[in-house]
């Protein structure tokens, strides 16, 4: 198989000639993504979720950024600039459920590329540099869901925003004082909610930048595949463009009829109802979960006996 | 469909092939559903339906007595309102309307004679012009004065000297009673 293909056509034409060669960018994306960077030929369809996970970072970027231009980070506000979003704002119900259920939507696809990982071995020599960044990934995306979820302010926001700060807690003789300074204050409060909006839009774009090493670490040694042993040579390998393009965006069409879905027939599937009661600190919801992304994590947390 | 992909070579340029056709089909749907995608995002940045519930106020204007001028706000941009007195129209309309920079005759910028009914916002880069309050600057020709880049309107708003280049703007409103006007 030809896995150095002549260029692409579109680099003839003297105008992308003439950018790339002052600025090599044209070149860069067919390495990448190209007729130029070549890939096992035998990849299945779980090889489909990095890039779904790419493709969900990015709606996330972009529902996220549309979503601060209506949201007001108040203790006093923030419930009912939500409740904006859903009734005034145009097509604002859309856009917070995109978010919402996007949320969900990333996990459920970084999960399975993660899953899929350790099926196959992607994370064994000489990948675990690439392994090591997805972890990183994953760890960011904790931290950026946990803290979009206090947003909205309604009781799961603040009780949960209670409960795993109080984590910090457990430390011993710094314990509380960390706490106090993640708080900003002697309770979760304004304070906590102004940071935690001001992280939540930062880490997403520290996530960008660990996603683009990833796909640099990935590219050194392309990707496994599902024999788990590397292949010897151009003879088991096609080129990215068209072969793995055209089948990503299936997979692409097929993840978005079903994320659709959700965001149409079920937006509310994934969330916890008392997260529509504002917040009180004077009363707990009588049944305090996480996001079932977190379910995992928290029953481990249980079992620790104290 | 596929009579139509099938003729093609045979029947216009040789070189089409139902290739270039799927190409071309696909990524003309691509582009349109990427645009329907997009649109709701660009939507969300026109005013929200609480911004439009608000978008006319009306106000009682019995108290602004003859020679007085009151400033509301409507659509977050002041307006002002000008009980004019006889003298204040009498000035307003005898003015030769083809000598002004912008010309409209004061019969067509009021609805009552002795209301006059202007949004406050300067027509050269936006500022509120002095002249409502009583102690303000009121400009050469006894209307309003831009302290930004020394426009002067006269009595009926109408731009007499200086770089504004349209006379102050009349918004939509009607009376709802004799002292009753909504705006918007």
């Amino acid at each position: 198989m030809a896995t150095h293909a002549a260029p692409p056509a579109y680099m003839n034409n003297p105008v992308i000639k003439w950018i790339d060669y002052r600025l090599p960018i044209f070149s860069l994306l067919n390495h990448s993504v190209g007729t130029e960077y070549p890939t096992p030929k035998n990849l299945n369809y779980l090889w489909n979720f990095g890039s779904l996970a790419g493709l969900m970072l990015a709606v996330m970027i972009i529902s996220g950024i549309v979503l601060a231009m209506h949201y007001t980070p108040h203790v006093d506000m923030a419930f009912n600039s939500v409740e904006r979003i859903m009734r005034d704002v145009n097509y604002g119900w859309l856009v917070r459920y995109v978010h919402m259920n996007g949320a969900s939507f990333f996990f459920i696809v970084v999960y399975i590329h993660i899953f899929r990982g350790l099926y196959y071995g992607s994370y064994k020599p000489p990948r675990e540099v690439l392994w090591g960044l997805g972890v990183i990934i994953l760890l960011l995306m904790m931290a950026t869901a946990f803290m979009g979820y206090v947003l909205p302010w309604g009781q799961m926001s603040f009780w949960g925003a209670t409960v795993i700060t109080n984590l910090f807690s457990a430390f011993p003789v710094v314990g509380e004082s960390i706490v106090t300074w993640l708080w900003g204050g002697f309770a979760v409060d304004n304070p906590t909610l102004n940071r935690f909006f001001s992280l939540h839009y930062l880490l997403p774009f520290l996530i960008v930048g660990v996603v683009v090493l990833h796909i640099w670490a990935l590219h050194r040694f392309g990707s496994n595949n599902p024999l788990g042993i590397d292949t010897t040579g151009p003879q088991d390998k096609i080129p990215f463009h068209p072969y793995y393009t055209v089948k990503d965006m299936l997979g692409v069409a097929v993840f978005m009829i079903v994320f659709m879905a959700f965001v149409f027939w079920a937006p509310n599937f994934f969330g916890e109802p008392d997260n529509y009661i504002p917040a009180n600190p004077l009363s707990t919801p009588a049944h305090i979960v996480p996001e079932w992304y977190f379910l995992p994590y928290y029953a481990i947390l249980r079992s620790v006996p104290n | 469909m596929a009579t139509s992909t099938h003729t093609a070579p045979a029947g216009g340029h040789g070189d089409a092939t139902r290739r270039d056709f799927l190409i071309l089909a696909t990524g003309a749907f691509s582009a349109l559903g990427a645009a329907a995608a997009m649109w709701p995002f660009i939507h969300t940045m026109n005013p929200a339906a609480d911004t439009l519930a608000l978008a006319s106020i009306e106000t009682d204007l019995s108290a602004v007595q003859p020679g007085q001028r009151i400033k509301v706000m409507w659509r977050g941009k002041p307006v002002f309102i000008d009980h004019r007195t006889p003298e204040q129209i009498e000035a307003a309309r005898a003015v030769d309307v083809n000598t002004l920079p912008d010309p409209e005759s004061d019969a067509r910028r009021v609805k009552k004679p002795e209301w006059l009914v202007l949004v406050g916002v300067c027509t050269h880069l936006g500022c509120v012009p002095l002249g409502t309050g009583p102690t303000e600057a009121k400009g050469e020709f006894g209307g309003w004065f831009c302290p930004c880049h020394g426009s002067h309107y006269d009595t009926s708003g109408r731009i007499r000297k200086g770089p504004a280049p349209k006379n102050l703007a009349v918004p939509p409103y009607q009376f709802l009673t004799d002292t009753t006007i909504r705006i918007g």
